[in-house]
């Protein structure tokens, strides 16, 4: 067969969608060379387009935008905001003497009707009148400062939440240097990556 | 995605990508921004990949045409036959005249070839300028074999016959 028929074959296989894609390749060099026959002439152009969009190329790959995986650090720096917060309010909460805001008795100290000369003062539960009086006062005044006094048992819950606050701070601030440090990991691979493409670009 | 991976496999289509890019979007800008996107993708998202992607290449291939197809449908972009500043190196053997009048009239099948209907026009470009398998080409586009079959001829069909009754 010669070479024209053997292309007139091929074409009529390939407008079919039937050919192979080495006779496919064939066609395409036949019609790329300067031996196209005359009769064939009227398909060079259709061949031509393949062979310029074949040519096509990238030509600026936008390499920077390649992103690391980054380490969600934001996150854990809001958790030890809030931490911090509890444990401002927890410090508050238990080191207030809250009691000592009612030592001030409201209610007037009796005045014992035996000593008038000796003048009470309601807000000074503290000042010693008559026995009767001062061993109301007395007892009212140990009675406010055992308020005062703060039992065993919430000194040891406080510490207790200290140590978790402490804990979740460590947690954080270990978890914010993880951060960093994987942010520098992937701004390495960063780098690298951009080589690459500079070098193939060269 | 190692970095040997992204070297051997990924870096060497990026071409090609852009390529069928533009050919679904028609905008050169738009098809560097799929590459773009299509590459972070493939960084961030291959070692997940790793063990189920056979095919490195045809699963480019498939995000690529997912996401132009996503930008051309979002943005109602318009199918331009004109790719002007597109980069082409000739490869052209036949004679400087010859050549420029075969170039003139390439322009307007590529018109042509943009204008078929967009399952013919990504068959075509798949099978004639990417040089794809059909099975290949199946996978890319999520159709049968005998869709990719029945596509590619009747572009090529139409191709012919404008090129007949036009040039």
């Amino acid at each position: 067969m010669s070479d024209l028929k053997q292309i007139q074959a091929l074409l009529e296989k390939f407008w079919e969608g039937e050919t192979t894609l080495e006779e496919e390749r064939q066609l395409k060099g036949y019609f790329s060379s300067e031996r196209v026959d005359a009769s064939l002439k009227q398909y060079a152009p259709m061949f031509q387009a393949i062979r310029d969009e074949q040519a096509v190329q990238l030509n600026k790959p936008k390499v920077t935008p390649l992103r690391p995986q980054q380490y969600d650090w934001k996150g854990w720096a809001v958790a030890a905001s809030i931490a911090l917060l509890l444990a401002a309010g927890a410090w508050w909460l238990f080191s207030t003497p809250v009691e000592s805001t009612i030592v001030a008795d409201k209610q007037p100290v009796e005045q014992p009707k035996e000593s008038p000369e000796k003048s009470i003062k309601p807000e000074q539960p503290f000042v010693a009148q008559t026995e009767t009086t001062k061993s109301r006062q007395v007892f009212r005044h140990k009675k406010n400062r055992i308020k005062q006094e703060k039992p065993p048992s919430i000194n040891a819950e406080e510490e207790a939440a200290m140590e978790e606050i402490k804990a979740a701070l460590a947690l954080v601030s270990s978890k914010i240097r993880k951060g960093r440090q994987e942010a520098a990991k992937g701004a390495e691979h960063l780098e690298a990556i951009d080589k690459i493409f500079k070098r193939k670009e060269g | 995605m190692t970095r040997t991976i992204f070297q051997e496999k990924i870096f060497p289509i990026r071409h090609k990508l852009y390529r069928f890019a533009l050919r679904i979007t028609g905008s050169i800008h738009e098809a560097e921004d799929v590459v773009q996107e299509v590459l972070e993708k493939v960084w961030k998202t291959a070692p997940e990949q790793a063990e189920t992607v056979l095919n490195w290449e045809a699963w480019c291939m498939t995000l690529t045409r997912n996401r132009s197809l996503d930008k051309t449908r979002s943005q109602t972009l318009r199918r331009t036959a004109t790719l002007d500043g597109v980069q082409e190196r000739s490869a052209d053997t036949a004679s400087p005249a010859q050549a420029a009048e075969n170039r003139d009239l390439a322009a307007h099948v590529k018109k042509f070839m943009q204008e078929l209907p967009e399952k013919q026009r990504l068959v075509m470009h798949l099978r004639d300028i990417e040089e794809l398998t059909y099975d290949e080409i199946a996978e890319t586009l999520s159709i049968s074999l005998e869709q990719v079959k029945v596509n590619l001829h009747r572009a090529r069909k139409t191709i012919r016959d404008k090129m007949i009754n036009q040039l």
